[in-house]
Formats: C-alpha cells, structure tokens, sequence
C-alpha cells in the first residue's frame, strides 16, 4: 500500500512540485498584502471551510451544475444533430455553415446582454447563454468528425449494401466519436467559464452570483475560493466524466499492438 | 456467371478501358494481370458496380458477390469477430449464428486465437485474413480480389494463396483475381488475362495445361515463358 503510494506520488512530481510553487508564490506575495487585495492560500481555504459549512457551497455548486449542464446538453444535442445532417447533406452544409459562424464571431458577452433581455434575472440566462456560445464547437467537431470518415470504409460498406442507419451507426458514429470528445472537452470547459459569467450577470443562484455578493461585501478570499470551486469542477468533470465516458465507449483505444 | 462484354470507359479524355471482354463460369478462378496503373483497379469497380462503364454490358448472374480490397478496411473499433460479422450483422443475422459463423472462419482462416483482439494489435497478414472472413461471411458464389496481398512479404503471401487454393475447395466459389504478379496469377488461376496498359485492352489469355501440378518449377518456367511472347513483354515492359 505504502509503497503504492509512493509510487504514485512519484508519478505526479512534476504537477505536484509546479503546484506547489505556485502555492508558495502566492502565499509569499501575500504576506505583503491585506486580505482584501490579495487573501493568502490559507485565508482562501478558511474561507472555503466557512462556505461547505454554512451550506452555501453545495446549493452554489448545483444550481451551476444545473446551469451548466443543462445548457450544455442542449448544444451538444443541437450540434450534433445539425452537424451530421450538415456533414452528410453538402447544400445544409452550406445552408447552415454562415449562421453557425455568425454565432461563433458573436462574444459571449453579447449573448449574456441578449439573454438578459430576453429571459431576465433567471437560469434561463446563464442556460441560454451556455448553449448558444458552446453549440458551434460541438457542430464544427461534427460537420469534422463526419466528413473525415474514411471512404474506403463506406465503399466496403457499400458493397455489403449497407443500409444507411446502419452506415451511421457503425462507420459514421464510431469515428464522429473520438472528434466529438476533444469538442466536449474544449466546450465543457468554455461552458463553466461562460455559465458561471452569465450567473454573475444574471441569476440570483449558482457560483456567478455568490461571486458578485462576494464581490459586493468585499469578501475577496470568498472569491479566491469560489474560482478555486470553479476549477475544481471543471477538473472533476473532465477526469470523473469525459474520461471514464472515453474509456467505456470507445474501448479499442486502450489496447496496445501485440503480435 | 458474370458476362463482361466490350467495356468501354473513360475519365475525362483519357481512355482507360478500351473494348475488354471475358466471363466467369461458377467455380473458376480468373486472374486479371497487367502493369501497375493499367486500370485493373477501375475494371473491377465497373465488374462490382461502384462505377458504370461509359459503354458495354456487364452481367452479374451470381446470386452474392464479395469483395476483398488492396487493404484491409477493417473497422478500427470492432474486434476481427465483429468485423468477420460484418456483412451478416447488415443482413441482421442473429448475434449468436453470426459469432458461431464468424468463429468457424476465423478457425479456417487461422486467426482464431485472435478473435477478440482490434485490428490495429494483428499483423498486416492477419488482417487480411479478416478481410478475407468477412468477404467469405456472407458465403458468396463469386469472390472479386483485388491484389489483396501486394502489400505482403512473399511468405505471408504464399501462405494466403495457399488458404485461397484451400478454401476453393471447401466452397464452390469462382474468384475474380487481380494482380500485377503473374507468378500468382500462374499459381491461382483456371485463366491468365494479360492486359496493357493505357488504355487497357487484353493482349493474351494463357490456360493451364489441364491437370497439371501447379509446384514451383512448373510456375517458374510458365511465367519466364509468358515473358518470353512479346505482346506480354511489351505490355510490363521487360524486354529492353
């Protein structure tokens, strides 16, 4: 067990040490500061505890998941619906190719202002907001993913007369995959990022609006450890989700060539 | 039996098959052979029906056709069963006939201590006996090979050659054999068709003696002795 241990912490020397740095950094720089400039590490996590404890965490923390998640669905569904139509039907393609681009050139912020009027003070903001900045990276990946498949694949398929559902299923899909997951990486990421923005802007619950409140009261190690909240999420979601997800679905990837 | 009467096609201006006929009788081995680039390839994409000839008939009275490519195209995420299965999962086989199907195959084939693995972990030989499982799945009466083992060492070659000889006799199977190799063409086929190259026409047609033992010495001489007609020369370029 020790020695499993041992070995793992051994594996992750460099991460760790370069984390560490970081840490003494900024608990040195600190030192020199008031906590309302710049609050140290262990002001940071003090301020951590307070929150877990008096329950603002968890409730923060879900109503973001909530935000996050449920805007992010939505764009992954679109996009990939609208991507592998636009990747297998070349005039949708085209159709639809400007519009999607229109929404990728439009910044966030403009989306949030938009939202704002549309859906108010709310979850429908933040969730609005998530979808629509996040569903061209999820299309673009498709539209990729789709007309990257190999043809000399499909001409096989061809000649066993292959059935088109069966082509998407089989040979489509399987490939669309591995693409598709670096997209749900980058986008669950951006998702967070612009999700926690919008609630900032908008919403009366989630980590964005317990950022303002912090904000407002001058609570900056309450800020220091809402962001560090933030990054863990993102963290935990990329290596507790998309990951395993990864592992599970796509399991050829994990063999190595044997002869 | 497939009936190929005076194909004719072009791409663009260039003429790539000019007035080419043969036919296929059930149970006979056909070896297509000429130069690299001669449009051997595109003949058989017009014979499978991936591309119609700018003229001519092509009749297809087989009841099922296979084919087997240059590669493999295997799916990179299926094991060789899945990819053995492939054309009986399309007809929507059971899952259990079609692994007992795609087991014994895979035993014929001698793959099956490797059924279970993807593609990507076996030798390029051994993919190409899953290929050429799965082209044998859907039990076809007409099997088109297209140089399926250029890319192959020339033992890993014999030793497929020899499995196409074997499996010819568990099966009543006629082959459509491409190759640019005539020592493979002298060692499979019932029929040599020798074509040039651009445009494609045939310039000789060369038959076993009947009942002759096809071994090494016979191949070698046969094909040295096709070398030596000058038609056949011209067309790979050997006689300067």
């Amino acid at each position: 067990m020790a020695k499993k241990i041992r070995s793992i912490i051994k594996s992750i020397l460099p991460e760790f040490s370069g984390l560490s740095t970081f840490m003494i950094i900024w608990y040195l720089a600190a030192r020199n500061y008031s906590a309302v400039v710049l609050p140290s590490p262990i002001e940071t996590f003090n301020a951590f505890k307070y929150l877990l404890i008096s329950n603002q965490l968890l409730t923060a923390v879900w109503a973001s998941i909530f935000h996050v998640f449920t805007g992010f669905t939505i764009a992954v569904v679109a996009g990939t619906i609208l991507g592998i139509c636009a990747g297998l039907i070349p005039w949708f393609r085209r159709f639809i190719a400007p519009t999607i681009a229109a929404f990728q050139g439009i910044p966030p912020i403009g989306w949030i202002v938009i939202a704002l009027l549309w859906f108010g003070n709310g979850s429908g903001t933040s969730i609005f907001t998530v979808a629509v900045a996040t569903l061209p990276i999820i299309f673009i990946s498709t539209v990729d993913g789709i007309s990257t498949t190999d043809s000399q694949l499909l001409e096989m398929a061809n000649l066993f007369r292959t059935p088109k559902r069966f082509l998407l299923l089989d040979i489509y899909f399987p490939h669309l995959l591995s693409y598709l997951f670096t997209a749900l990486t980058t986008g669950l990421g951006l998702a967070f990022r612009l999700g926690i923005m919008a609630e900032l802007l908008s919403a009366e619950t989630g980590i964005g609006a317990e950022l303002n409140l912090a904000r407002i009261n001058l609570e900056t190690a309450e800020v220091m450890a809402w962001i560090c909240v933030v990054l863990m999420m993102i963290i935990i979601s990329e290596y507790v989700i998309l990951r395993p997800l990864r592992v599970r679905l796509e399991p050829w990837r994990n063999t190595t060539r044997k002869v | 039996m497939l009936i190929i009467k005076d194909i004719f096609h072009k791409y663009e201006r260039q003429i790539v098959i000019d007035n080419i006929s043969f036919s296929v009788q059930p149970g006979e081995v056909i070896c297509l052979t000429g130069p690299s680039g001669c449009g051997k390839t595109t003949l058989l994409k017009i014979v499978a029906g991936l591309i119609t000839p700018k003229s001519g008939i092509v009749e297809n009275k087989f009841n099922i056709t296979s084919y087997v490519f240059q590669e493999p195209r295997l799916l990179p995420w299926r094991t060789c069963l899945e990819n053995i299965s492939f054309g009986l999962k399309v007809k929507k086989i059971p899952v259990e006939k079609r692994r007992y199907i795609a087991f014994n195959l895979a035993k014929e084939l001698g793959i099956a201590q490797s059924i279970d693995k993807y593609p990507h972990q076996l030798s390029g030989g051994m993919q190409q006996r899953v290929a050429l499982g799965r082209a044998l799945a859907i039990e076809p009466d007409f099997l088109i090979l297209d140089e399926p083992f250029s890319s192959l060492d020339i033992g890993r070659r014999r030793q497929l050659q020899d499995l196409i000889l074997q499996l010819l006799n568990n099966r009543n199977l006629a082959i459509l054999l491409v190759s640019h190799d005539l020592a493979e063409a002298v060692r499979l086929g019932n029929k040599i068709i020798i074509l040039s190259a651009s445009p494609s026409k045939i310039v000789y047609e060369w038959k076993p003696e009947a009942g002759v033992k096809r071994d090494e010495a016979y191949i070698y001489k046969t094909v040295s002795s096709l070398l030596t007609i000058p038609q056949v020369a011209n067309c790979f370029d050997v006689n300067s």
